[in-house]
């Protein structure tokens, strides 16, 4: 599954949800569940999330 | 209407599969030789002779995962034709596993890849859509290397991961097991930080999910490269 899930940290930054491949969710059943209630979030590429984590906590959610 | 064998009333035939509902006290007794090795016992606990000469009730491990925390691993590519041979230290992939991999420098370009084969711990295959003759530098995303009862992580922070459960825990008054590979570069010891989020505020385990964060001796956040979590209930 090369999708992943982002929504916005109560402290301003993003949080990334990977999904497992053999859980047997689709990517939307995942977010349904694993998304905090309220949280606005979105499913994006893969290849969106930066490869670079030296400044990981300094991402924002735009 | 399965077959069923009772203790009580013996073998009771039926047109598919088959039942072992044990005896009318709602007890089912495995025996070898006329000793009891398992039970399972009329409230529906499992029990079990280990080894160590009685019969116990077993807990079991209701999830886990072992994923890289480090976010990209990076290594070597060379494709020839459609095929794709990457050299990543201690990749961890298996056959049929589903991969995003980008590539710095040669000709190959991104794609979402299944493992078309797994050559050693350091080297697996892919098939390209795209046929060409190149090599050179490569990056594989942030993989679950195997899970069982776990529908994501997520990736809160340096250090900092849920760990999401497909089906959730009876009650939220479980067991964490975590551990970690060690932080070469800041310090070799490390510890993990059940349900917390790296603050002195703790993060209270819930049914459906558990938050570990990963430090240095220092104190420091950092990402694993291994991060193993197991929930015993």
């Amino acid at each position: 599954m090369n999708s992943r899930i982002i929504y916005p940290t109560d402290e301003g930054g993003v949080s990334v949800i990977v999904p497992a491949p053999e859980c047997g969710l689709t990517i939307e059943e995942i977010a349904a569940k694993d998304v905090p209630a309220g949280k606005p979030f979105k499913i994006v590429d893969v290849s969106d999330i930066p490869e670079d984590r030296t400044f990981r906590n300094a991402w924002e959610y735009v | 209407m399965p077959s069923t064998i009772n203790s009580d009333n013996g073998i009771v035939s039926g047109t598919s599969g088959l039942k072992t509902s044990g005896g009318n006290d709602g007890i089912t007794n495995f025996q070898q030789n006329g000793t009891t090795q398992a039970t399972i016992t009329a409230a529906g606990l499992f029990q079990f002779n280990s080894g160590y000469g009685s019969v116990a009730t077993a807990y079991g491990c209701r999830a886990w995962v072992n994923f890289n925390g480090a976010g990209t691993l990076t290594g070597t590519y060379s494709q020839s034709g459609t095929t794709i041979t990457v050299t990543i230290t201690s990749h961890g992939l298996s056959q049929g596993q589903s991969v995003y991999i980008t590539f710095q420098t040669g000709a190959a370009s991104a794609e979402a890849f299944t493992v078309t084969s797994v050559t050693n711990a350091n080297v697996f295959v892919v098939t390209s859509a795209t046929s060409r003759t190149t090599s050179g530098n490569c990056t594989l995303a942030t993989v679950i290397r195997a899970s069982g009862n776990v529908s994501s992580i997520t990736d809160n922070g340096t250090g900092d991961y849920t760990v999401n459960f497909t089906t959730a825990m009876p009650d939220a008054n479980y067991s964490v097991n975590a551990n970690n590979s060690p932080n070469f570069a800041g310090a070799f010891s490390c510890g993990a930080g059940l349900f917390s989020n790296g603050t002195p505020t703790e993060t209270a385990p819930t049914t459906s999910a558990a938050r570990v964060f990963f430090g240095n001796t220092a104190g420091a956040a950092y990402d694993p490269k291994y991060v193993c979590i197991s929930i015993f209930r």
